[in-house]
């Protein structure tokens, strides 16, 4: 039994499950924490609803980066609003750890990954949740960043390494 | 545990639920209505999801028999 909801809520769904995962993606690799990603997903969405007409007769490639920038232009108001700078970059700064040999201590390890994946840098970071959360192929991140699938590639593997180290050092800390 | 096993963790623990991806898709089609059709709306969707899972527990059912 289906429910028919009528052509433009058909192919809303569809443009919706292939790209809700990337666009959370997005925010949460801008360093948001989940709740407000979430609501952001839902404004990137409400405004590609508000254009399905024009977004549907464009390949998807297309239609994706329409809603890419869309989400880059909400993330850039959800800054300016909060008045925080764009993308904290905190791998340099004084003691961003505090807490985590407690996480890795009590081990919660989930969390102490989630701390060190905020110490990357901010583009690294980036392409780690768009691979990871956002299950994007380099090729389809580089489209999207504008650089070589080859660059994703090194970031992503430079992401993973940096991680497995702090990990390390979090542990043999103890 | 290898790093590919927390990240997997993380991820599991922050993509949207399904209950979350339909809150959300509803909220988002339903941002040209009116309060009234949204509401609506919003009700017709629930009694359609109400309506397929009550056909899916009477086939279960009818298959457990």
């Amino acid at each position: 039994m289906s429910v028919d909801l009528g052509r433009k809520d058909r192919e809303f769904n569809v443009l919706f499950e292939k790209n809700q995962k990337a666009i959370l993606a997005f925010f949460i690799g801008h360093g948001l924490v989940r709740e407000d990603a979430k609501d952001l997903v839902q404004e990137t969405f409400s405004k590609t609803w508000l254009h399905m007409g024009d977004l549907t007769c464009h390949p998807e490639e297309r239609q994706r980066r329409w809603i890419f920038r869309v989400a880059a232009n909400l993330l850039a108001d959800f800054f300016r609003r909060k008045r925080i700078p764009p993308a904290p970059n905190l791998e340099h700064e004084a003691d961003p750890t505090a807490d985590v040999h407690e996480h890795v201590e009590r081990s919660d390890k989930g969390l102490a990954l989630e701390r060190a994946v905020q110490l990357l840098p901010a583009e690294r970071r980036l392409i780690l949740s768009l691979t990871v959360l956002g299950e994007m192929t380099s090729e389809e991140i580089g489209v999207q960043l504008g650089k070589p699938a080859g660059t994703v590639r090194y970031e992503l593997n430079q992401a993973r390494q940096f991680l497995s180290k702090k990990m390390r050092e979090w542990t043999e800390a103890l | 545990m290898e790093i590919d096993e927390l990240l997997y963790e993380w991820k599991d623990q922050t993509i949207l639920s399904a209950s979350e991806r339909m809150e959300i898709r509803l909220a988002a089609s339903s941002s040209d209505l009116t309060e009234s059709s949204r509401w609506w709306k919003s009700v017709i969707s629930m009694a359609g999801k109400a309506l397929v899972d009550a056909n899916r527990i009477n086939r279960a059912c009818l298959f457990s028999v």
